[in-house]
């Protein structure tokens, strides 16, 4: 009868490890990709778009959108620049999403099947470093919708996206505190729920954030990036 | 491959060279259930993925065996408050007669363990690591995956000889 210490040194041979080819790896390298883009988002959740907490009244917007279920919560109002007027866009189209339109003199910085992000001149146009976390903050970005939804607090306002029901509301900005970051939610023809994330600073009035949405096209390349 | 690239031509040669040996850790880490095992993998290599850039070259290997026991020992946590059962006696693992072998024995019998005495028995014997390696991937004391692995092997011992005479009973 072997030894059971003999029996452990042989099991690394007689451990079956299954299949773990090329295709396995790529697999692996997906899965990366995704937690990356994943943890971009939460952390703009958990940071983004926080600028100057002014305590403002729950009834931001009221005359807009339509009253939100009785809440302590208070939007965080951030600096406004100058209204913008949305613009054909020339540029080379994003990979998983089209866009007809952006506001003047703006460019793409970002794409990939999962989300584009459009920035206003003078950023940093050089788009996110390889593995680094992506800012959010004073950029568009669109995506499908994945597990993002409005808090509690938000008030909705339901809009017409090509026909079909969209809805504008804010995420949180902190615990009580909604953003003035603007989420757009709609579906698209084919069925996708697709997300629209604005910033108060960026100066898009409603109507301008549903304007641009209208040309907002997903491709079947497009992933969800919500787990 | 867009603006990972290095990043995941680095990651994917590791992972291409290193796979097999995190898998077959994380089979012996849960049972020998080799579909677990996959997943166990597939999460450790999503978080080593995560911390690449943070990771040194010379500790990667050691990274990466940390996250794989890691997710194992919560694999098995969660496991075990779902399905916990209690039972007065061991329970026995049903094996074909003629699939059976003092490998699988021991696999069966590594199931066992406690978690951690396992893991310590495993990266301690099976894989070779030194007391230092040991105590790094399972993140506690030199003195702990001492007593763990001598207290594992020790239960080894004393269960290998007894399901041995069992199986020769039944032929």
């Amino acid at each position: 009868m072997p030894d059971v210490m003999d029996v452990l040194k042989n099991l690394p041979d007689a451990v079956p490890t299954g299949h773990s080819g090329p295709d396995v790896v790529a697999g692996d390298v997906a899965r990366g990709h995704r937690a990356v883009t994943r943890r971009r988002w939460q952390r703009f959740g958990v940071t983004g778009a926080v600028v100057v907490v002014a305590a403002a009244a729950v009834g931001v917007g009221t005359g807009q959108f339509s009253p939100a279920p009785s809440s302590p919560a208070q939007v965080v109002a951030a600096p406004v620049a100058p209204r913008l007027e949305l613009v054909a866009y020339q540029g080379s189209q994003p990979v998983g999403f089209e866009v007809t339109t952006v506001p003047e003199n703006w460019k793409v910085i970002s794409s990939d099947t999962s989300s584009f992000l459009v920035a206003p001149p003078g950023a940093d146009i050089a788009g996110p470093k390889p593995g680094e976390p992506v800012s959010f903050e004073g950029q568009i970005a669109v995506s499908l919708q994945g597990l993002s939804k409005f808090p509690a607090e938000s008030p909705v306002k339901k809009v017409d996206i090509n026909g079909a029901d969209g809805r504008l509301g804010f995420p949180l900005a902190e615990e009580g505190k909604l953003s003035d970051t603007r989420w757009l939610f709609f579906p698209d023809n084919a069925g996708h729920s697709v997300q629209v994330q604005v910033p108060a600073s960026v100066g898009l009035s409603d109507d301008q954030i549903v304007s641009f949405a209208k040309g907002i096209t997903v491709t079947a390349q497009a992933q969800s990036i919500g787990g | 491959m867009g603006r990972n690239s290095e990043r995941d031509r680095e990651f994917t040669e590791f992972v291409s060279a290193r796979r097999d040996g995190l898998v077959r850790v994380a089979a012996l880490l849960v049972s020998g259930d080799l579909a677990k095992a996959e997943d166990v993998v597939q999460t450790a290599l999503t978080k080593l993925y995560l911390a690449w850039p943070r990771v040194r070259s010379d500790t990667v290997d050691a990274y990466a065996r940390r996250c794989v026991v890691n997710v194992a020992t919560d694999e098995h946590r969660s496991l075990f408050r779902r399905r916990e059962q209690v039972r007065s006696q061991l329970p026995e693992t049903p094996v074909a007669d003629d699939a059976w072998n003092d490998n699988s024995t021991v696999v069966s019998l590594l199931g066992t363990l406690p978690a951690s005495m396992r893991a310590a028995v495993v990266l301690r014997y099976v894989e070779g690591l030194s007391i230092a390696e040991a105590a790094d991937a399972m993140r506690c004391s030199e003195g702990n995956v001492k007593s763990q692995s001598a207290r594992g092997l020790q239960r080894l011992r004393e269960l290998f000889p007894a399901r041995h005479l069992t199986n020769f009973a039944k032929g």
